[in-house]
């Protein structure tokens, strides 16, 4: 049981962090990130299943984490109102080739990100963007000026 | 009129399913960061206590003296399942202590591995539940240490007496009241 329990309460915990830690620092996945992931997957294992070796143990814990990731897909589908605590929402970076500084700064990206990440999808220049949004993955969709 | 206009038109155009007032202006959502900034805390929280050993495992001495025998005990009294600790039992004799006996509670092994004990008493028995090291003889002045290696069992969540007692034979010379408090 005590398996189950555990894993239970590292998904709710890691669920917690990654919607607490903020989109773009999971977005992005570079060289020290991918690092870090690794660190937190075995730190993870190691709270859940301890020093449970067993077939069993890894049935029980690799089944438990599944389970609560449809189940919070289910939530998140069926009950609308849940979807933003449980998927979080896009945001409106930019309008009209003008960067909204209030919603940039509430997701601590700077202006250089967000034409790093414009330059990436060919577009040179936010005055060539009508909408970019950052979206609840932490990547960042681009809609360019028609014309463009 | 014109600036309406042109503002209507653009949001007109605006992505599928983006609510300017809910995505751009960010109505409704403005509490959102201070409730992520109160998670951050409770997080942040979390660590400051384990830092300030909240959640162990650094070892304490529980100290406790008569005029016939100083006892100490060197020993986390808050650990986490599966770690490591060791348990230092140090007996100073003041006086002629025929037989040294080390009496200890069944917290001590409840729920524990017992990895090693050095050195190994003289005899192990038990009184009445609770675990009894011989340590033979000590003349005044002389000491003794026992050293056991422990390993918490991860499923021994919880509190647990670790009570020390020291006597000479079937005389109680020192108690050491302990509680150990085992994390998940």
């Amino acid at each position: 049981m005590d398996i189950v329990v555990r894993a239970v309460i590292a998904f709710a915990f890691v669920f917690l962090l990654t919607r607490i830690v903020g989109r773009r620092e999971l977005s992005s996945l570079e060289p020290f990130d991918l690092i870090l992931l690794v660190m937190m997957g075995d730190l993870v294992q190691q709270g859940v299943t301890q020093s449970d070796f067993s077939v069993t143990g890894l049935v029980l814990a690799a089944g438990t984490i599944a389970f609560m990731t449809v189940l919070v897909s289910y939530l998140s589908f069926r009950f609308r109102r849940l979807r933003p605590i449980l998927d979080g929402e896009p945001i409106v970076v930019v309008q009209d080739g003008k960067p909204i500084e209030a919603n940039l700064k509430r997701e601590r990206l700077t202006l250089e990100e967000l034409t790093q990440e414009a330059r990436l999808q060919q577009i040179a220049s936010i005055d060539e963007v009508e909408w970019a949004v950052l979206e609840k993955t932490g990547a960042i969709s681009f809609i360019k000026k028609s014309g463009s | 009129m014109r600036e309406a206009a042109a503002e209507l038109q653009r949001v007109a155009n605006q992505p599928e399913l983006i609510v300017l007032k809910r995505h751009r202006d960010l109505e409704g959502r403005r509490w959102h960061p201070v409730v992520r900034r109160v998670l951050l805390a409770l997080v942040l929280a979390v660590l400051v206590l384990a830092l300030l050993n909240v959640f162990g495992q650094r070892p304490a001495t529980s100290r406790a003296a008569t005029h016939a025998a100083v006892l100490s005990v060197y020993s986390p009294s808050r650990v986490r399942g599966g770690l490591l600790y060791t348990a230092r039992f140090h007996v100073t004799a003041l006086t002629n202590l025929p037989k040294v006996q080390l009496v200890l509670a069944p917290g001590w092994f409840e729920g524990m591995q017992v990895n090693s004990t050095i050195p190994q008493p003289v005899s192990e028995g038990s009184d009445n539940g609770q675990v009894v090291f011989d340590l033979g003889h000590l003349g005044p002045g002389k000491s003794s240490i026992v050293w056991v290696q422990f390993q918490v069992n991860p499923t021994n969540v919880g509190h647990r007496s670790q009570d020390v007692l020291l006597t000479d034979g079937k005389h109680e010379l020192l108690h050491i009241d302990r509680t150990i408090t085992v994390f998940p």
